[in-house]
């Protein structure tokens, strides 16, 4: 696994921390995470229903399951020359965001068409940097997010896709991928559970990695 | 940066007028095309080495059929 150094913003005072990228986990990485995300996840899903927040409002992947991935990977075996990739970043000895990637069977839907791209199964930030008002939680760590896309850019310029990445956006993401990070916005996808679809193009990849 | 090393690779006309098209139609250089051919035919061995079958889909057409893989 290749590692390289970076910084996350502890939202709660602006310091700059020490973190690290990992750019190739592998499935024990995952149950790794999942050890420390699912405690959080029930305490999370305790204080939402205790404070009585519609469910509309929990956040979207509270579900996941990454041990439960890690299961459902291994046929496909990540590695440097598999279709998938994992990526992390973590912080204080701990995960604080996962991104899975797929490099085969995903073409652009920006004309000219037929040209691959890296297709993002998941990402999700550690449960500690999710943001609920309702029940006075905030994030620990900003920016996780937008360096793991940074990583499936990077990856997809690596494969000569020139930064083209595609993924289906839960909705209270929407905003991060068509705002932040500049993707098209392709509207609800019937044949994927109506999510919508973004795809970040070339020009936008570039940019993205200049900024970042 | 991973390490790399090169070999030279002998095509016939035909091969090559396919990977260059390859390389045209998806905008990528011919190394990118023969390193995801490489990965696809990594995921296609191992799923079928394990029992799996491979099936093409028409979802429109409501066709599906299986491919013949030699091994």
């Amino acid at each position: 696994m290749s590692t390289h150094p970076t910084k996350l913003k502890r939202a709660a005072t602006g310091d700059l921390v020490d973190a690290v990228l990992h750019d190739s986990l592998d499935l024990d990485d995952l149950f790794d995470a999942e050890k420390h995300w699912a405690p959080e996840k029930i305490e999370m899903s305790r204080e939402l229903l205790n404070h009585n927040v519609p469910r509309a409002l929990w956040p979207q992947s509270l579900h996941w399951n990454w041990a439960k991935k890690a299961v459902d990977l291994k046929p496909y075996a990540p590695g440097p020359l598999s279709a998938h990739r994992l990526f992390g970043i973590s912080a204080e000895g701990k995960w604080q965001g996962l991104l899975l990637a797929r490099c085969v069977g995903c073409q652009t839907r920006i004309a000219p068409g037929g040209r691959d791209l890296v297709y993002v199964e998941f990402v999700e930030t550690a449960p500690w940097n999710f943001r609920i008002p309702q029940t006075g939680r905030d994030t620990l760590f900003k920016g996780v997010g937008a360096q793991l896309v940074e990583l499936a850019i990077r990856w997809s310029d690596e494969l000569g896709f020139r930064g083209r990445v595609g993924l289906h956006s839960l909705p209270q993401s929407d905003s991060f991928y068509g705002g932040h990070c500049g993707m098209n916005d392709f509207g609800p996808d019937p044949n994927y559970q109506n999510l919508r679809y973004f795809e970040l193009d070339e020009s936008h990849a570039r940019t993205y990695l200049q900024e970042t | 940066m991973l390490e790399k090393r090169t070999m030279t690779l002998n095509l016939t006309p035909a091969e090559m007028e396919v990977l260059e098209g390859i390389a045209r139609r998806k905008d990528v250089s011919k190394t990118a095309v023969i390193r995801q051919a490489l990965r696809l035919y990594q995921l296609v061995d191992v799923r079928l080495s394990q029992g799996e079958k491979l099936f093409f889909e028409d979802e429109l057409q409501k066709k599906k059929s299986e491919l013949m893989v030699l091994g």
